[in-house]
């Protein structure tokens, strides 16, 4: 299992009842954010920020962010880099988009950037991966373009999955998790 | 060579060729029947034992592969046909060189001499007349000769002719010309054909381009273990594309028959880094065409192997459009999945093993974190892609640069189609060449 994962982080409300908001409930467990598809994981950031991981890219999706912003302030981010670099960091508050920034690998523009709203940073870091991407990226087969969305995300929350080493306990759907698909199943099912 | 001198006698070195190829012949013949007779007693033993048709299918080319290894004549046989092989490119050496000798301003001015050569020697004019011809007339089918009858033909009705007449005369003269050629200038002839059959595979390529796509730079390349498992897998999909040409057929081929078409999976495959699922499909059913031939004692079939080809070539083609389309349209998880599949196999064949385990976090020197796909037993970090859109992160081109056991695996669409469509165009080919039997 690659980085083809997504979180979304909370401020205002204690773990709780943004679980309970999720339908999750805790298992007792630390772990690996790696271990198995699919996990979810949790922990309450000292900056008040609560951020739930998971394994599933489709997870953490702009739906889901609106829906916990009526909890609070919610900032969900969605990124791949296995197939198509794809990246998205969304912000919500009280079930309303505030701002947006998307990424994919457009083979006939590798800068593409998709920007709504006023997202934290985006102008600085525009700046400086566009201009990796143009000295280096695009002739070496690099996608810098990729870790806006990221740091987007990171300004707005304090978190990076990649510079995190925090501790994060194991989370469950209530009534446990569906069953795992065979490779064949997921390969030719629903797309 | 001037105009007005006699034609020289053909060099000595083409004689001895065709002697050579003659008694390659006979001898392929002679182990060609005792092979039979050998299978055909095989055969009446597994057509006792077996009733399922599938499990016949399963057994037949193990028993031919048996054969291939264990029969000293047979290999003699192959080892006499790939020395004639030898003796003919050397014979042609030596006419290349001939033809330098009488020609010297060959040498001196290079191919920018040919026209020159050609407009001024009248037997290489011949020839290279002779050639198109035979470009034109695989090129269209042989519909060439019939337009060009036609066009005569309508000039001829406007001075008077019958216009019925006139085409047939006018066709008798093109298949005249045909025969001629044939006669006189064979091999001119035969590349000139070969050359339009090869214009015609180029036009089938084409159809396969849907999701093609450059790799990223910093892919392993195959190594040598994986080179061989991929010729291994191109004589299985051979000898399995035999199988069922005789399943359909209904009919058991012979050992040559499977020693040819496995051989010509392993040529096919030699064409992977092109991605080229038609390439690989022409070059699979003409070598396959051409090695049934020598190993069943027939005379050796320029025209079979240019059919078979440019069979081969078309349905590899659909085969490649069809996993190249397929592939590239799965979801982002399916493909995800679907280049792990392949890393993981890659792993096998280097002789590694991927560990059940997904890998935890792995440090940089920049202290960020990288998270690989696939850790193996050896202690190898494997990434993998799939798709033209992938490309390395940030932190995984830093685990590129600082990290002597991170192994980039990057699988393109065209990968899967060239997979399907080699098999595929593989088995049209075996398929036809059952029918002309």
């Amino acid at each position: 299992m690659g980085l083809m994962c997504s979180w979304v982080a909370v401020r205002g409300v204690a773990k709780g009842p943004l679980l309970e908001a999720l339908q999750f409930e805790e298992t007792g467990e630390q772990g690996d954010l790696w271990k198995g598809i699919p996990k979810y994981f949790c922990s309450e950031r000292p900056n008040g920020w609560t951020v739930v991981f998971s394994n599933h890219f489709e997870w953490a999706n702009p739906a889901r962010v609106l829906e916990l912003s009526r909890h609070g302030e919610a900032v969900g981010c969605q990124f791949e880099d296995k197939v198509e670099m794809t990246s998205l960091a969304f912000a919500a508050r009280d079930g309303e988009e505030v701002w947006r920034v998307f990424h994919v690998n457009d083979e006939k523009n590798s800068k593409r950037l998709d920007v709504t709203g006023d997202p934290p940073r985006v102008e600085e870091l525009k700046a400086e991966f566009f201009k990796l991407q143009e000295e280096k990226g695009d002739a070496e087969d690099v996608d810098y373009v990729h870790e806006i969305p990221l740091e987007v995300a990171k300004s707005a929350c304090g978190y990076r999955l990649d510079e995190d080493e925090s501790t994060f306990h194991i989370v469950q759907p209530i009534g446990g998790e569906p069953p795992k698909r065979g490779f064949f199943a997921s390969l030719f099912g629903r797309r | 060579m001037a105009g007005g001198q006699q034609s020289r006698p053909r060099a000595s070195g083409w004689d001895q060729f065709r002697a050579r190829v003659a008694q390659a012949e006979a001898d392929a013949r002679r182990a060609a029947q005792q092979a039979t007779q050998t299978l055909a007693a095989a055969r009446q033993r597994v057509e006792r034992a077996v009733v399922d048709p599938r499990v016949l299918a399963a057994v037949a080319p193990g028993a031919a592969i048996a054969q291939i290894i264990r029969n000293p004549e047979v290999k003699r046989q192959a080892t006499a046909v790939v020395r004639n092989g030898q003796s003919a490119v050397q014979a042609m050496g030596r006419g290349v060189v001939q033809t330098l000798v009488e020609n010297p301003l060959l040498i001196t001015n290079g191919v920018a001499a040919v026209p020159t050569v050609v407009a001024t020697n009248p037997k290489m004019r011949n020839q290279a007349l002779a050639g198109g011809r035979g470009a034109q007339d695989a090129f269209t089918f042989g519909l060439g000769d019939r337009v060009y009858a036609g066009g005569s033909a309508l000039y001829d009705a406007a001075s008077g002719k019958d216009l019925g007449q006139a085409y047939r005369d006018r066709m008798e003269i093109e298949r005249e010309r045909d025969r001629y050629d044939a006669e006189h200038y064979p091999v001119a002839r035969t590349v000139g054909q070969v050359t339009g059959t090869a214009g015609q595979i180029a036009l089938l390529s084409p159809v396969q381009a849907i999701a093609g796509g450059a790799r990223i730079a910093q892919a392993a390349p195959l190594v040598g273990r994986e080179i061989m498992a991929l010729g291994a897998a191109g004589a299985t999909a051979g000898v399995a594309d035999q199988a069922v040409s005789d399943l359909m057929a209904w009919e058991l081929g012979s050992l040559g028959d499977y020693a040819g078409s496995a051989l010509g999976g392993v040529a096919g495959v030699t064409t992977a880094k092109t991605g080229n699922a038609a390439l690989a499909g022409s070059v699979s059913g003409a070598t396959a065409s051409l090695l049934q031939d020598a190993f069943n004692g027939r005379p050796i079939s320029a025209d079979d192997a240019r059919a078979a080809a440019l069979i081969g070539s078309s349905f590899g083609a659909l085969g490649g459009r069809v996993g190249r389309k397929e592939s590239n349209e799965l979801n982002g998880l399916q493909k995800q999945r679907l280049g792990e599949w392949v890393s993981r196999q890659r792993t096998f064949v280097r002789g590694d093993e991927t560990l059940p385990h997904d890998p935890t976090a792995y440090k940089l020197p920049s202290q960020r974190n990288t998270y690989p796909d696939q850790r193996t037993r050896r202690g190898i970090l494997v990434e993998s892609k799939f798709g033209r859109g992938a490309r390395l992160s940030r932190n995984q081109t830093e685990a590129a640069e600082t990290l002597s056991n991170y192994r980039v695996d990057a699988t393109l669409p065209q990968d899967i189609g060239f997979a399907v469509g080699l098999p595929v165009g593989l088995l049209s080919a075996d398929l036809w060449l059952h029918g002309r039997e």
